[in-house]
């Protein structure tokens, strides 16, 4: 029973372990440059769009697809939010919308011809890929840039320090001007308590209803012990990350905190959300018990659309400029964040949580390889070694817990 | 068989004459008018078809480089064939290949990787087509006739006086806190850029009136890889100078000059400086570039960037269609250096255009002044 709970454990947490292992690994190698809290700052602005375009492509994996188009579609948003607002003089948040609507569309696009013309999502995104790369070049032959600073700010502000500074209370061990002796922002640390609160409540509600209907679950220490370590982390991470000198927490990890939420309510709780597993998973079965897969698949890719959008104006706004070669490969590193997290290539498996982490190894690899000055040709070669492993580790511990 | 090929080429030199013909009158230097009108019958002319080879449409330069260069040669009275090859080296070599099958007179190649063009530009020279590089040299292959470029090493160069100048290093001043930037590991140029600078830079770290707080200062000039930019990424140079500035820039240490060898690099740069809160007109630090590209400029205006190396394309494509007519008309071919551009197999004829320093206060005289840009389009 007990080993049974904890090789369950394992196996889901198992990618989590390894995500805190190559924290360490670098945060030694780096001798703590990893984790400056600078660095956690630029951490989450460099790894928003891969944080972004990986929800939408966990449901697009999970029911069996793959969207090759998003680097495309985002160079091609970027490009016509850009030129909205750099040759129209449009109001940013207009353009901002207005870009969101034209996501939705591309999506719609996808997803008619893979939902109702029954053209493999392969082919379909394959097509996209090029088709908007093309447009992407069209509307940016020039690089445009000078955009508002409201615009900029989406992916290069931060929050205002509305509870001030708090003193460090552990300011003593560091050398005055260490990164690591800082003043703490108040309101990095609400947002982190509130998060902690929040995720405690919401598994307790989870584990009373399981048990109002009847379901089994697992003991009360076990759960303590899963909050106690997650309230821990999130408790370093916000530490560390109130006492960044850029300004205070980032903007963009407020919508992308925002967005991992729905999407961990929309996949684990709606209708919807086991819809699209139901259909990874068994097509014919979900067709014959009543599930409309056609609009299932339509959904998906036109949700996919709209957060391609979200990560096509983070990406611009953080360039602060809209770039014809913007999005290079931005579709590899959302579907490698996808299986390093557990996904299924044959669909049907997949968590929120899983690509999640998935999308901070690789960002985590990213820097700490930058910061110890390995050549970028190594980093490449480096990062694919990582993807074969951790996909194949996940694919080994899975055929070993069914055998047992 | 023989009879065939001999009516295809009458039909082509029908062609090229036609059309030669029907484009305005060639508007060429006294010299090369002189053969034309005294003995037109018995003297090449010019026409008939160029193939332009472009690396990719998704880069600004690109887009310009190519209509400059198919606009000096229609004036010409060419016909043109402008091919993009989206920054894939298959696309590349297949495009010239179509190219080869239509019979031009002259290749005018910027190679996307420098090295992958040998058996395909051997096919070329078989059907006597020549081909010139242009702004990127073609390597390991003798079939590369001419090689037009700016002058590279000199851009780097002055790129690195710059900053000796503008810190006073001659007069023995710093120690000045640098982070130096290289271009795209797989891009021949990028090394040369990066060779022009460090040799003026590098004496200076050796004394110490530079540091390079990163450590990221190759130990000799052929080491620049190791802090190259894959493509030219801006997005990727911004994460890179993030990461320099949160990890070695604790306290109150400033980064006082960042080396860019370009301005596509330089934007990501000026994006993170301006993100870990460095203000214009009290520490912001020297950032160099190349190319004055609209964003740049813009920043030059707003102080952001100290300075820009300017290759005017226009008189790159200009040197080109020239190099190209005398090709075609059998005069000799203007070239200035013979001896330094080696290209593994032959030292190819070269002719090298000088870049130019463009700074705030010169923005206008250069920029506006020699018509590259409008006042309106940078925002003066």
């Amino acid at each position: 029973m007990i080993k049974e709970l904890v090789g369950k454990n394992l196996r889901q947490y198992g990618i989590m372990l390894a995500l805190v292992a190559i924290v360490i690994i670098f945060a030694f190698a780096t001798k703590g440059r990893l984790i400056i809290p600078n660095n956690l700052w630029a951490l989450v602005q460099q790894n928003a769009y891969v944080l972004i375009l990986a929800l939408g492509m966990l449901m697009v994996i999970i029911a069996g697809h793959i969207d090759l188009s998003v680097g495309s579609v985002v160079a091609f948003i970027g490009a016509v939010v850009g030129y909205m607002m750099y040759t129209w003089h449009v109001n940013w948040i207009l353009a901002v919308a207005a870009g969101l609507v034209i996501g939705l569309l591309v999506g719609a696009w996808h997803g008619f011809w893979v939902a109702y013309v029954k053209v493999p999502a392969f082919v379909v995104t394959l097509a996209g890929m090029l088709l908007f790369r093309g447009l992407a070049q069209v509307v940016a032959a020039k690089t445009m840039a000078g955009f508002p600073a409201g615009f900029n700010a989406i992916a290069g502000g931060s929050l205002p320090n509305i509870f001030g500074h708090i003193p460090n209370p552990l300011a003593g061990l560091f050398a005055a001007g260490s990164p690591f002796g800082q003043p703490l922002d108040g309101l990095t640390l609400a947002i982190g308590i509130i998060g902690i609160v929040g995720l405690i409540l919401q598994s307790w509600r989870a584990r009373r209803s399981q048990i109002s209907h009847g379901l089994p679950v697992g003991p009360l220490s076990l759960l303590v012990v899963r909050w106690a370590l997650l309230s821990v982390a999130i408790l370093v991470v916000t530490y560390l990350l109130s006492m960044n000198l850029i300004g205070g927490t980032p903007i963009v990890l407020i919508i992308v905190g925002v967005l991992i939420l729905i999407y961990a309510f929309v996949t684990s709780r709606t209708v919807f959300g086991r819809h699209v597993y139901a259909v990874g998973g068994n097509r014919n079965g979900a067709l014959l018990s009543g599930v409309n897969t056609a609009r299932v698949d339509f959904g998906i890719f036109v949700n996919m659309g709209f957060l391609t959008a979200v990560a096509a104006v983070v990406t611009t706004s953080r360039a602060g400029a809209a770039v014809a070669a913007a999005g290079q490969n931005f579709e590899l590193d959302a579907i490698a964040s996808c299986f390093i997290g557990g996904a299924a290539v044959t669909g049907g498996v997949g968590k929120v949580a899983g690509a999640v982490v998935g999308a901070l190894i690789m960002g985590v690899l990213n820097m700490g390889l930058s910061i110890l000055n390995v050549d970028s040709n190594w980093q490449m070669a480096i990062k694919g070694l990582v993807l074969l492993f951790a996909v194949s580790l996940d694919l080994v511990s899975k055929r070993r817990n069914a055998v047992a | 068989m023989k009879f065939k090929r001999l009516v295809a080429t009458a039909a082509g030199v029908a062609l090229a004459l036609s059309m030669a013909a029907c484009s305005t009158t060639p508007s060429g230097t006294p010299t090369t008018d002189a053969p034309a009108t005294t003995a037109a019958a018995e003297a090449p002319q010019a026409g008939g078809l160029i193939g332009i080879l472009m690396p990719t449409k998704s880069l600004e330069r690109w887009n310009n480089d190519g209509a400059n260069v198919v606009a000096k040669l229609e004036s010409l009275g060419y016909t043109t064939s402008l091919q993009y090859a989206n920054n894939k080296v298959e696309d590349q070599i297949s495009q010239i290949q179509n190219l080869i099958n239509q019979n031009p007179k002259v290749l005018v190649i910027a190679s996307i990787d420098g090295t992958a063009l040998g058996p395909v530009l051997a096919t070329a020279a078989a059907a006597g087509i020549k081909v010139i590089g242009y702004d990127r040299l073609i390597n390991g292959t003798p079939n590369i006739d001419y090689y037009a470029t700016f002058d590279n090493y000199l851009v780097g160069q002055l790129q690195g006086e710059y900053i000796e100048a503008t810190l006073g290093l001659k007069d023995g001043k710093g120690p000045f806190n640098l982070e130096p930037f290289a271009g795209s590991p797989d891009d021949n140029n990028a090394g040369v850029f990066f060779a022009g600078a460090w040799d003026v830079l590098k004496p200076y770290i050796d004394k110490g009136q530079i540091v390079v707080p990163s450590g990221k200062d190759p130990a000799t000039k052929a080491d620049w890889t190791s802090i190259g930019i894959q493509g030219w990424d801006t997005a990727k140079a911004q994460s890179e100078m993030q990461n320099r500035l949160s990890s070695f820039y604790t306290g109150d240490k400033k980064v006082d000059i960042v080396l860019s060898p370009n301005d596509s690099l330089a934007l990501g740069i000026e994006q993170a400086l301006e993100t870990a809160g460095y203000k214009v007109g009290t520490d912001w630090p020297i950032v160099t570039g190349q190319d004055a590209d609209i964003a740049n400029v813009k920043n030059i205006l707003a102080g952001k960037q100290a300075m820009t190396v300017w290759k005017d394309t226009r008189t790159l494509g200009d040197q080109v269609a020239k190099m190209v007519d005398q090709i075609v008309k059998g005069e000799t071919v203007d070239v200035n250096n013979t001896t330094d551009y080696n290209n593994g197999v032959k030292n190819v004829s070269s002719f090298l255009l000088p870049p130019e320093v463009v700074v705030q206060d010169t923005v206008e005289s250069i920029l506006v002044g020699k018509g590259y840009y409008t006042k309106d389009q940078i925002g003066l």
